[in-house]
């Protein structure tokens, strides 16, 4: 599958549900995200980071109750990344069907 | 491409648009609305400060204040309980435009309450203007609730 809007960063399964989780959202928490995906805080925490180097998404860092949460919301770059992946894999099912 | 290859590769890109909507509909179910009884005091309490504002009556307003201060922070909260908040479709221009013109709004429409009060004694005119901006605050939260919903909706099919 390559194209050049075929984004390799994101297509890995657990990035692409992260990406696509955040598409329609302003911003979700580090534990809203992990739970959706049923994945652990580590392979999340990983998952996030190759997407953070990438400038795909951002975080934020707020506290509630003296505990500190992390908010993570698409980068414009990713956005854009996202949504060309995505149009990317429309074309791909037409043009296969 | 053999019709091997391609049935495989038109399967993977199904199974990701699968997983894209999946997670997509996952991300708006964990948004929450406004409970619509918090967005109807949040609009009786607004409607009621246009109101005795309009009527002359003071005497309520800073309590009126400090209790709108606390529902636009119950708001706020139930979004950062929830985890998730709901992205603004709307432009950052657009938001600005809209606070620039509902604030002189407030003041004109109070302003029009004392006028019809002191010029032509319509002593209700206050509060009818009042109860007008509680049935707005209240169509503008229903209306944001159905779009919520009809969007989950939406996305399920």
């Amino acid at each position: 599958m390559k194209n050049s809007n075929f984004d390799t960063i994101i297509h890995a399964p657990n990035r692409l549900q992260i990406c696509a989780l955040l598409a329609p959202l302003e911003q979700a928490e580090f534990r809203v995200i992990r739970d959706v995906l049923g994945v652990s805080d580590s392979v999340l925490s990983k998952h996030i980071k190759q997407l953070e180097d990438a400038g795909y998404i951002k975080q934020r860092k707020s506290k509630v109750n003296g505990r500190e949460r992390r908010w993570f919301h698409l980068s414009n770059k990713g956005r854009k990344a996202f949504e060309l992946h995505v149009e990317e894999l429309k074309r791909i099912v037409n043009y296969l069907q | 491409m053999t019709n091997k290859k391609k049935h495989l590769k038109f399967k993977k890109a199904q199974e990701a648009l699968d997983s894209i909507k999946e997670m997509e509909n996952a991300g708006l179910k964990r948004v929450l609305p406004i409970p619509i009884w918090l967005g109807a005091i949040l609009a009786l309490l607004i409607g009621t400060q246009i109101a005795l504002l309009g009527a002359g009556i003071r005497t309520y307003n800073t309590i009126l204040i400090v209790l709108i201060c606390i529902m636009v922070i119950a708001i706020i909260n139930n979004n950062r309980l929830a985890g998730v908040t709901e992205r603004i479709i709307l432009s950052k221009r657009t938001i600005i435009i809209s606070i620039v013109c509902l604030i002189p709004t407030y003041f004109l429409l109070i302003i029009i309450g004392q006028y019809l009060k002191s010029t032509f004694d319509y002593n209700w005119a206050p509060f009818a203007i009042g109860a007008f901006i509680v049935i707005i605050l209240l169509s503008i939260i229903e209306s944001a609730r159905r779009s919520y919903f009809s969007r989950i909706h939406d996305e399920k099919i």
